[in-house]
């Protein structure tokens, strides 16, 4: 077992190194390849980025294949309690050594992934900047009138000629008609701190939950009256604070999702009414 | 009708709109689609925007899962089924292959995969190799997943877990053979 | 440093066959905003505001057949009355 755990421990060390070494190299060329992609899309450094993926899969998958053919599978004695016991202390050496790369190949997925972040503040602004040089540029196809594009719209739409009454059709354009999906988006990029905010706090109070339970643990041989009543009390804030964090726990839920849907509703008015049945469904889901 | 959320949106009903997503997804030009459909496309785009805004606002998931189901009888909508775009006769065969053997099914799902994996656009890939589109390939996963989830109803557990083996393991075959084009894995050197 | 180029040359062959794949659905093109009218292809006639969407307020020609309900721009007043 001994010499089963030491080159397993050194084949876990090398396949750490290749994941080190091979996202270390990735990553420029994945920067690179997302500034320079042209397609709309950038399907080229996507597909890039999911071979890189599957690199760091096949590295992940071999650690866990060997994991369970020499130690899950390693053959002992069943029936000795001895080495029963022994087997299982190493084993279990041998999975933290494997969670400890299992975190490492998370953490390289992550800094994969951070090479491309959609950038729906420009993509936005394009809409927007598009939206100013086209409203007066169109001209009605029956009368030659000017047709005025009074807002911007996302889906093909009849626009009424001022001069003669007919229905012209304006199709919006490609990227125009992606401001429902952005607008969406961008919408939640730009309240997401409101969300951290919420999804920060069963940490926070598990953070007050231990280091309550300490103070508690350091009781047990505290003699000195004085400190006791000292630290109940303090025990007793930090009860208060965690209760009072959990409590705020939906209103901050609410407070993000009333700023996204303000937001979203501020980027795409033309469909307010349902995005706020959209809200009332998610707010409902949330207290379910 | 009892979900006042499956009305028809300007006359364009749930069933019009998720066969009009597969048929686009086979590669039918939108314009085509609203031309048998009898509509504009200013009809079509209000149509497919209010339809997304019901199934975010449909709590139950009614909505949804009938477009998935309607997006798999694509073929058998009375208007829509006429439209069928270029494929080529190794595609036709293919195509009903497997719409009717799950093991082929499951195979070209786990080369897919492996394909994404390895860096190809699966859905090419699968065009390239075996001449189903991408549209194509929805509509009959939408069926067989469907048959996977009456599976589960019907603790049918086995049967679900052999052809998810079933398609692992296939993953794991075309895995290795488009390692073996690269040149190898990242890791071949490393040996326990 | 033999590790290092090995990985390198994969990564080069990693971009390569990225870059230079047909990607599904080919290009996209970028589409402009447009406008166009429709008339009725039956007599010619254009469609104007009061007349509705549906029907050319002419000839009776269908443009749409379909009953338009109140969607975002479009509204139940835009099908064609009179017909």
């Amino acid at each position: 077992m001994q010499e089963t755990k030491e080159r397993f421990f050194a084949f876990i060390g090398k396949l750490e190194d290749k994941l080190r070494e091979f996202t270390a190299a990735s990553i420029p060329e994945l920067v690179a390849l997302n500034d320079t992609d042209t397609d709309q899309f950038k399907r080229g450094y996507h597909r890039m980025k999911s071979a890189v993926l599957g690199q760091l899969d096949s590295i992940q998958k071999k650690a866990l294949d060997v994991k369970e053919e020499k130690i899950t599978c390693f053959p002992f004695p069943n029936d000795d309690h001895e080495i029963s016991k022994i087997y299982h202390q190493f084993r279990n050496e041998c999975y933290d050594r494997f969670f400890q790369l299992d975190e490492l190949y998370s953490k390289c997925r992550e800094q994969v992934e951070s090479t491309h972040q959609e950038d729906f503040e420009s993509k936005y602004q394009k809409i927007l900047d598009e939206y100013e040089t086209l409203k007066d540029k169109f001209r009605c196809e029956q009368c030659g009138s000017p047709v005025t594009i009074d807002k911007i719209y996302f889906t093909t739409t009849y626009i009424t000629c001022p001069s003669c009454q007919t229905r012209n059709t304006f199709e919006p354009s490609s990227q125009a008609k992606m401001l429902e999906h952005i607008g969406r988006s961008l919408a939640e990029q730009r309240t997401s701190h409101l969300l951290k905010e919420h999804d920060e706090i069963p940490q926070k109070t598990q953070t007050l939950y231990l280091q309550r339970h300490e103070i508690e643990l350091s009781l047990i041989h505290e003699s000195d009256k004085r400190i006791i009543e000292q630290k109940r009390a303090q025990m007793q804030e930090m009860e208060k604070q965690k209760l009072e964090l959990e409590s705020k726990r939906p209103a901050l839920y609410q407070t993000y999702l009333r700023a996204m849907f303000d937001e979203w509703n501020k980027i795409n008015p033309a469909l307010a009414d349902e995005h706020e049945k959209f809200y009332n469904r998610l707010l409902n889901d949330y207290h379910k | 009708m009892s979900n006042s959320l499956l009305e028809p949106v300007h006359g364009v009903s749930l069933y019009d709109y998720a066969a009009a997503a597969a048929k686009m997804a086979t590669g039918i030009d939108q314009k085509e689609i609203c031309k048998t459909l009898g509509i504009e496309l200013a009809v079509f785009e209000e149509a497919s925007a209010l339809w997304v805004a019901r199934m975010q606002e449909d709590s139950t998931f009614e909505v949804s899962i009938l477009f998935g189901q309607y997006f798999g009888e694509a073929d058998k909508h009375p208007k829509l089924s006429g439209l069928q775009a270029q494929v080529s006769e190794e595609g036709k065969v293919n195509l009903e292959k497997i719409k009717t053997d799950r093991y082929f099914y499951e195979e070209l799902n786990g080369a897919r995969q492996a394909a994404y994996d390895y860096g190809y656009d699966g859905a090419q890939w699968i065009q390239d190799n075996f001449g189903i589109s991408l549209g194509d390939f929805q509509s009959v996963a939408m069926k067989w997943s469907e048959v996977q989830n009456e599976e589960v109803r019907n603790n049918n557990t086995d049967n679900v877990h052999h052809f998810i083996d079933y398609q692992q393991k296939k993953q794991e075959e075309y895995a290795a053979k488009f390692a073996s084009e690269q040149g190898g894995n990242v890791a071949d050197d490393v040996e326990f | 440093m033999e590790e290092n180029k090995k990985t390198l040359s994969l990564l080069e062959r990693m971009k390569q066959k990225a870059v230079e794949q047909k990607s599904y659905g080919g290009e996209f093109t970028e589409e402009p905003a447009k406008v166009n009218a429709r008339t009725c292809q039956n007599c010619g006639a254009g469609r104007s505001q009061q007349d509705g969407l549906t029907h050319c307020a002419y000839c009776g020609f269908e443009f749409l057949s379909v009953k338009l309900t109140d969607g975002i721009n479009i509204k139940k007043e835009d099908n064609t009355q009179n017909i």
